[in-house]
This record gives structure tokens, C-alpha cells and sequence, in this order.
């Protein structure tokens, strides 16, 4: 079943076509990859998804449904330039996502606050980046929705945040089964979460496929990314 | 309904974050001010310049505690970039907005409610000061005449929560060329209110001195007026919130 369906979707900021009659369908259950480089069209992809942009032609699916805010009750959506709200203090962060977003599971926030080590007293406001990131992640990931999007959840952060965040991600994948699309930049460390990538040029699909199909046939992502985009 | 108050707190957060980042030298500045108007008002009150009726002129201006505020607390989720957490709630956009509302209304009656006690204050700095000019009569009429104001104040301030937001999120939309046409509305509005409350009311048409006295426009503001100036302003902001929301929910994009 179809957890995501795009039939000739387009988008253009100005003269700029971020999506270019794009096509792309994504199966429920599965953990997806959206790979390409900068100004690829993937941030504006998820967007258009959680209904935060409105294509200027084709037709998008979610859940059997156009995207709404009633879809975005069964979505998780981490964008790759928000940032949390400062004055909250983690302990309110996770009170308030609890109270705002449907099927908030409190008692995983907590678990996943003490395995990735956030203090619930400090205010978000001074936190670092990685540890900011890391409280952003939770909040998806305690969400026991059907769709989650991160959109470069990695983006910016220092590797032994990276590793615990992708600990988190293995540990939430393996609990439940969800449908999962991730944008990256960070191939090589991420490979190991993807059942399928997706990789997408100027808006449009240049080549997808499931993980171990494309590794047999043309190697590493890594590799076959550097083939695509250089 | 849960999530709507867990909504309208975030609001009062956001909006109290936002006072207390005020820098320390803002601060001084602000005291130094607030120290000098109650030297001057102290001042003018002893020599019987001003009398009870000439407070009540700042009650209407209470309504900018509003505006400026509520113009920034929704920008605030795109300048803080929380706007993708915000628009992706799953919950209708009047209704997010309409939680900003009711918690920047909040926000703006505990306002009032302090103005009412520096009123207060400077009824018995009167009394103790100038108790020839302050009298228990003349404080009498001028409490009753505030208790229209403030009710008059308190209704025209959803007004101009709904203007500032309609600002606010015309500013992020598709339709931000249409943001002059708004600023023009939003200024008529504004100017309108202060030439009817401060010139028509406040005016003394005996030709006296102006400001100890009451103006008779003012003492006879009765019932049927304060009903149809509150029906009035409720069915603008009503109208306003429509639009914003509109804008919100079609024509914004994050």
C-alpha cells in the first residue's frame, strides 16, 4: 500500500523549479532515503507533503488523503532549518508536545531523553546545536504516527551526536513499524537505516530503487551518488 | 480542548520569553521614563494643573499594548523558524491563530489590570496632594466614566490583536503586496478611535480649560452606545480574524 503517491508534481519559486513534474510513489512500512545534493528539491518534497507549500501543479497523496492539517496527525515532520522553541525548558518541550501533537507516547520521550542524554531542566534556548537537535528528533520520534519525515536530521551536528541520533532512529524502527523518509547528506552513516533511496536532481527522480538491489548492481550509495552528482 | 489552552500558554510564553530578553539598558531607559511621568503627573497634580478626569485619557491607549505585541507574536514563529512545528500542527489554522489571540488577550488584561492600580494609586497620591481639586465626588465620576473606558478599551482590543495579526501573516503570504492597504487600514482605524476618544470625548466644548473638566460627551456616554460600540467592534474583529485566517490557512506559505 501506498504511503506516499506524487503524480507530476510541480513547484517553481520564481523562475527556480524546485519540483519538476516529479513522480514518485513510497510503500508503507519502509525506511526511504532522499538523496541529492544542495537546491535538489528535497526540503521543498517534504514540504509539499505536510502541506506547508502547495504544488503549483500535479497531485499529491498521504495516507489516502491530500495533505491537510488531518493528515498531519498521523505525521511526524522535522524540517532541516527549525529550530525549538527557546524559552521552553526540555522537560516543558516534551510537556507541550505531549499536549499539542496526537499519539505523543510520554514514556518513550522519557526513555529516549536519558539514552540520548538530554538534561530536562535546561532550557532549549542554550543548548548546543547537536543536543537541540537531538531534543528535536525525540519529539518525532515519540510520536506513534504512521508517516515520520526528517528532513537532514544530521545536518550540522558533531558525530557523537550523529551516532546517537541514528542509535535513536535503529531503536524506533525496530519498536514499530512505521513509514519513514529521511534526507541526508550524510550517506555513509545512514545507509545502514534505508530499505530504499530515492535520488533526486532539479526536482525530478534520476534513479530509485531498494538498497540492496542498487548496492549489488552498482555498488556503495556513496559511490553511486558520486556518479550521479558529479 | 486540552491542546487549545497547551496552545494559548505557548502564546504567553513566547510572549513573556520575549519581555524578558529586554536589555538591561533598555531597562534604565524605561525606569528613568516611568520615574519622570510620575514626577511631572505628581507635580501637576499638587499645583491643580490636572485633575481625577485627565488619567483616563491613557485608558484608551491601552489598546496599543495590544497591537504592536500581537504583530510581533506571530512573526515570532518565523523569526524564532518554529513556523514549520506551528503550521504542521494538526489542528485548523483559525485555530492556532484564535490560541494567539485569546493568549495575547490574556496577556493584555493583566496590563489593564495594572493600569487600574496605578490609577488607583494616583487617586490617593491626589487625595493626599491636592484634596481641593481630587475630591471623593470627583473621583467618583471619574471611576465611573474609566469603568465605561475600560470597557469600551476591552472590547475594541480583540480589534487590534486581529489587526496585528492580520499583519503579521499578510507580511509571510503570498499576499504581501497587499500589505500597504492594510498598514493605510490599520493607521484610519487607529487614528479614528484616538480623534473619537481623545478629541470628542476628552474636548471641553465650554472652551475652558481643557483638562481638569469633564467633557459632557464623555459623562453621557450611555448604555446603548457602549452596547453598539462593543457589538461593533466584536463584528470587526470578527470579520478581520476571518481574513487572517484565510491567509493563513490559503495563502501561506513556510
Amino acid at each position: 500500500m501506498m504511503a506516499i503517491n506524487l503524480e507530476n508534481v510541480t513547484k517553481a519559486y520564481g523562475s527556480q523549479r524546485a519540483l519538476d513534474s516529479l513522480t514518485l510513489g513510497l510503500f508503507e512500512g519502509q525506511v526511504t532515503g532522499i538523496l541529492g545534493p544542495n537546491g535538489a528539491g528535497k526540503s521543498t518534497l517534504f514540504k509539499a507533503i505536510v502541506g506547508l507549500v502547495r504544488p503549483d501543479a500535479g497531485r499529491i497523496t498521504v495516507l489516502d488523503s491530500r495533505p491537510s492539517w488531518k493528515t498531519n496527525g498521523q505525521i511526524a515532520y522535522l524540517s532541516d532549518q527549525c529550530r525549538w522553541y527557546g524559552s521552553h525548558t526540555v522537560q516543558h518541550s516534551i510537556d507541550y508536545a505531549a499536549a499539542v501533537f496526537p499519539h505523543f507516547d510520554q514514556k518513550r520521550a522519557e526513555q529516549l531523553l536519558a539514552s540520548m542524554g538530554l538534561n530536562r531542566d535546561v532550557t532549549v534556548g542554550t543548548l548546543s546545536k547537536g543536543h537541540e537537535a537531538r531534543l528535536k528528533l525525540i519529539i518525532c520520534l515519540a510520536r506513534d504516527v504512521r508517516l515520520m519525515l526528517l528532513d537532514e536530521p544530521f545536518s550540522g551536528i558533531d558525530l557523537v551526536s550523529r551516532e546517537k541520533i541514528i542509535q535513536g532512529l535503529i531503536e524506533s524502527f525496530a519498536e514499530r513499524k512505521q513509514t519513514i523518509i529521511i534526507s541526508t547528506h550524510e550517506i555513509r552513516e545512514a545507509e545502514s537505516l534505508f530499505d530504499q533511496v530515492v535520488f533526486i536532481d532539479q526536482g525530478q527522480v534520476v534513479l530509485s530503487g531498494e538498497v540492496e538491489a542498487l548496492r549489488q548492481e552498482k555498488g556503495s550509495l556513496e559511490s553511486i551518488y558520486r556518479g550521479l552528482f558529479q | 480542548m486540552n491542546e487549545f489552552w497547551a496552545l494559548v500558554g505557548n502564546t504567553r510564553q513566547l510572549k513573556k520569553s520575549n519581555g524578558l530578553r529586554t536589555a538591561s539598558w533598555w531597562k534604565i531607559y524605561i525606569a528613568f521614563f516611568c520615574l519622570l511621568a510620575m514626577g511631572s503627573l505628581c507635580f501637576s497634580i499638587y499645583h491643580g494643573t490636572i485633575g481625577p478626569m485627565v488619567l483616563l485619557i491613557f485608558i484608551p491607549f491601552l489598546i496599543f499594548a495590544a497591537f504592536g505585541p500581537s504583530i510581533g507574536l506571530v512573526g515570532r514563529e518565523w523569526s524564532g523558524q518554529t513556523v514549520s512545528w506551528w503550521l504542521t500542527l494538526p489542528y485548523p489554522r483559525a485555530e492556532l491563530l484564535f490560541a494567539k489571540l485569546v493568549g495575547m488577550f490574556i496577556h493584555w488584561l493583566k496590563i489593564a489590570a495594572g493600569s487600574v492600580v496605578v490609577l488607583a494609586v494616583f487617586a490617593a497620591v491626589g487625595m493626599l496632594l491636592n484634596p481641593v481639586v481630587w475630591t471623593t465626588g470627583a473621583l467618583g465620576i471619574a471611576a465611573a466614566v474609566a469603568v465605561k473606558l475600560y470597557i469600551l478599551t476591552i472590547a475594541a482590543t480583540p480589534l487590534a490583536i486581529t489587526m496585528g495579526m492580520l499583519i503579521s501573516v499578510t507580511r509571510h503570504s503570498r499576499l504581501r503586496p497587499l500589505m500597504p492597504i492594510i498598514m493605510i487600514m490599520a493607521i484610519w482605524l487607529a487614528t479614528s478611535a484616538i480623534n473619537y476618544v481623545v478629541i470628542s470625548l476628552f474636548h471641553n466644548t465650554a472652551g475652558d480649560v481643557a483638562f481638569p473638566y469633564v467633557s459632557p460627551a464623555l459623562s453621557s456616554i450611555n448604555p446603548l452606545f457602549m452596547i453598539t460600540s462593543i457589538v461593533a467592534g466584536l463584528f470587526l474583529s470578527a470579520i478581520i480574524f476571518g481574513a487572517a485566517s484565510y491567509i493563513l490557512a490559503e495563502q501561506t506559505e513556510a
